[in-house]
């Protein structure tokens, strides 16, 4: 027989038997739309689950100093009068280390707070930049963060935390108020949203957030005390947190340079992280596992339907080469046809569920390359098979379309 | 009667009898059983398994924690401001006896001190407190080891330095067995707390003191009086921190002789954040597994009703021929009954069992809580069973009304 001729014959029978033909394509639909679904969905799922630990513990940064944790405000007290950590060094390290996706100069200090005869002691106070709101994924409760107008204008505010405000001005509403910092008079734009307390008992509330040159005239210091830094992947933090040290030790030769981020998070994350992927590859399974009895259940029985076309086919001269040829051809085409459309229905079955359960799904090339390709191996292997065993029948046997041996 | 019984009977065999004659095909049936039940059951069991692996994991970072601040709170979502002395360690069997869901319960007093050796000072937050705070804080020792009731009870002059205090204090040499100074009280280091980084603040977690509670009182470390700046509490399950928060309230009121309009003397905190971040987490495991549980029975389920629907059609003729020998429509029908229910039952069963044994061994190898997903099983079971029931009764229905020469013919 002829290329075109099988094609033809192929597309004939297709066609011709459309009941067989749709519930062999049914099968390999449904079995490759529940992989695509149900992995699409799995990942998802995973993604929005880091993502959120992420969100909370800062998992995606870490923080620069150039002294000791423990021993006051980093750069404020460098006593070799040295400028570490100048801003174009800092600003230029996304381009030095690949991964690193934004970095933030953070000034520390902590001091006094007063407005009227009203004293807190020992707050703490950040001189910042434009980018912090967006790096340190802070909320503000009531007001606004600084614009860019507000950073570079050097005008007197404040963003403070929310138990200052609370404490200062108890009944009433704190934006457009004025605390005093080291004798300076600062407006307040801004509260920020709670963040409670942290495991040493420290309160995060109790907070007074400046812009960078506020904060320079405040204090005057001497370099970048604090930098924390952002990176593009969480689960490579640890490393880059360390090819940073290892890098501004280079830069500076005898200077000793801390870096340390958020471990315990890190640690529950990457815990996290294995749990999620263990399951999800117990999701891929199960669900190849089903997807794939469906599809061989089916594409099975519908072979076996036409043993006694077989017979037919050869008693009228068909070859035992052409008859698989053409169930090979077969299997192909539907396998293929049947795939695709399975990928695209378990891909928006995915997305419709994703979106009406508060879910997310995530669509990979993994599950369809799998799905298709098993679609393809059952499809020969249950389908193929059977049909030259059918035809090395005697064609007379066939014909009375036993299926008992 | 009699006849009824023989007449059942020589269905029944007949009905075995076609099944051992068609195998591949019954195998089908069954094997679509099996897999949808065991498959899914699966599936939703490691899926709770892992969600309850998510959860000890998240409460490392102290979800199930509640910390009592004392001091006066003023309205207007407001945290301590005016130190008070009112809480002490006699409120804390109250709470203990008072509240469910209490797993552990320390006493704490919570003071910026200056712990030193011979050369370096180092300003670090002290804790002064009892052993069940390390359970409470997930403490680990990287070196050393905890105090013990023993130590606290006889004032024993110990003190566990976090990483940031150690370093600076000892540098490249070994902290353990040395001596540090804390408000001129001579204090051994017996242990040195494992490293935890910084927190969502930015706040070095790792720049602590522990010292026993005793042992600061009888030195006098910190000046420390009879009240308590904190009380840590750890609950068995995050969903209980609103109601446990609720019921500790009162307790407290009534213990600080607080008149009904004056304000509370204390705050109750928890880690807000972090715990609205769990509640979604396990929230959204929770959806995914009902949602691979609908899609893949959804999808197994239609799986085993095509091979149902394949395999009636194969069947006409023989049906036809039943009626041509004789067979009533009624014998038809409940030969076919039979069939499906025996592999429904088969299937049920194996699938089931399979469905129960798989998560086990896969949770235990992995050491997670192994769970099973009883209602996915038993809705399963239900489904597939319920399919092969009404896809055996329909054609049954369908093939005895067939003349039985026209069913021949095809």
């Amino acid at each position: 027989m002829k290329k075109s001729l099988l094609l033809r014959s192929t597309l004939k029978h297709l066609s011709a038997n459309s009941l067989t033909t749709l519930f062999m394509c049914v099968g390999i639909m449904i079995g490759v739309a529940v992989l695509v679904a149900v992995i699409a969905l799995g990942r998802g799922t995973e993604a929005r689950i880091l993502d959120r630990i992420d969100r909370v513990g800062e998992t995606d940064s870490f923080t620069i100093r150039t002294v000791p944790w423990g021993l006051g405000g980093g750069g404020l007290r460098d006593d070799h009068g040295e400028l570490l950590l100048s801003f174009d060094e800092v600003n230029s390290l996304p381009n030095q280390i690949p991964g690193i996706a934004t970095v933030l100069p953070t000034l520390n200090a902590r001091s006094p707070v007063l407005v009227g005869q009203e004293k807190l002691e020992d707050i703490a106070v950040q001189g910042v930049a434009l980018n912090f709101q967006q790096v340190r994924n802070i909320n503000i409760y009531s007001g606004s963060f600084f614009n860019e107008e507000d950073i570079h204008s050097g005008a007197h505010i404040a963003v403070i935390g929310p138990a200052l405000a609370n404490y200062f001005f108890p009944r009433e509403n704190p934006l457009g108020k004025f605390i005093q910092v080291e004798g300076m008079e600062l407006e307040v734009v801004g509260v920020l949203d709670t963040r409670g307390i942290s495991n040493s008992g420290r309160n995060a509330d109790q907070i007074v957030l400046v812009p960078h040159d506020v904060f320079v005239e405040l204090f005057q210091p001497v370099g970048l005390s604090t930098v924390t830094v952002t990176v593009k992947d969480p689960a490579r933090l640890e490393k880059l947190a360390a090819e940073t040290q290892n890098y501004f030790e280079a830069l500076y030769p005898g200077h000793q340079i801390f870096v340390r981020y958020p471990m315990a998070t890190a640690r529950a994350r990457d815990e996290m992280a294995n749990t999620l992927s263990f399951y999800l590859k117990i999701i891929a399974g199960t669900s190849l596992l089903i997807g794939g009895t469906v599809m061989m259940n089916l594409t099975n029985l519908s072979i076996s339907g036409r043993i006694r076309e077989i017979g037919l086919r050869k008693a009228l001269g068909a070859r035992n080469k052409d008859i698989s040829g053409q169930v090979l051809m077969e299997t192909a085409i539907i396998s293929i046809l049947a795939g695709v459309a399975g990928i695209v229905l378990g891909y928006l079955f995915a997305n419709e569920l994703a979106a009406r359960l508060d879910l997310r799904s995530i669509f990979s090339w993994h599950a369809p390359v799998l799905g298709l390709f098993f679609a393809l191996l059952i499809g020969l292997v249950f389908g193929v098979r059977p049909a030259k065993r059918a035809a090395k029948l005697d064609p007379v046997l066939a014909l009375r379309g036993s299926q008992q041996k | 009667m009699k006849t009824h019984r023989k007449q059942y009977h020589t269905i029944l065999s007949l009905v075995l009898r076609t099944i051992a004659v068609n195998k591949k095909r019954c195998f089908f049936a069954v094997l679509g059983i099996i897999i949808g039940i065991c498959a899914v059951t699966t599936m939703a069991s490691l899926g709770y398994s892992s969600q309850e692996q998510l959860e000890y994991e998240l409460k490392k970072l102290g979800t199930n924690m509640l910390i009592i601040e004392s001091g006066i709170v003023l309205p207007n979502r407001s945290r301590r401001i005016i130190e008070v002395d009112t809480m002490t360690e006699k409120d804390i069997p109250l709470i203990q006896n008072g509240v469910d869901g209490i797993n552990a319960i320390a006493p704490v007093f919570l003071r910026a001190g200056i712990v030193r050796n011979e050369e370096i000072p180092v300003i670090t937050t002290v804790i002064a407190t009892r052993t069940p705070f390390m359970q409470i804080s997930a403490l680990d020792i990287s070196e050393g080891r905890f105090f013990s009731d023993e130590d606290d009870n006889q004032a024993q002059q110990v003190i566990l330095l976090g990483q940031t205090v150690a370093s600076l204090l000892f540098k490249n040499t070994d902290p353990i067995g040395q001596t540090v100074i804390l408000n001129n009280t001579d204090l051994k280091v017996i242990g040195i707390l494992e490293e935890k980084g910084l927190d969502a603040n930015n706040e070095d977690l790792d720049n602590l003191v522990i010292v026993p509670l005793t042992t600061a009182k009888k030195f006098g470390i910190l000046d420390i009086k009879e009240y308590l700046t904190h009380i840590y509490i750890e609950v068995q399950q995050a969903e209980i921190i609103p109601k446990v928060k609720e019921e500790i309230k009162p307790i407290l009121r009534a213990a600080h002789n607080l008149n009904p309009n004056e304000p509370d003397d204390f705050n109750i905190i928890d880690q807000s954040q972090l715990l609205a971040a769990q509640m979604d987490i396990l929230g959204s495991v929770r959806n995914l597994i009902n949602v691979l549980a609908i899609i893949t029975l959804f999808g197994g389920g239609l799986g085993i009703t095509a091979v149902q629907l394949i395999s009636i059609r194969e069947r006409v003729w023989e049906i036809g021929l039943h009626r041509a020998l004789g067979a009533s429509q009624k014998d038809i029908a409940i030969q076919f009954i039979f069939e499906s229910a025996i592999l429904g039952a088969i299937g049920g069963f194996v699938g089931a069992t399979v469905g129960v044994i798989a998560p086990l061994t896969i949770a235990l190898a992995l050491s997670f809580t192994p769970i099973i997903a009883w209602s996915v099983l038993f809705l399963s079971l239900f489904i597939s069973v319920l399919i092969g029931i009404v896809a055996g009764i329909y054609p049954a229905f369908f093939a005895s009304r067939l003349d039985p020469v026209v069913a021949l013919r095809s």
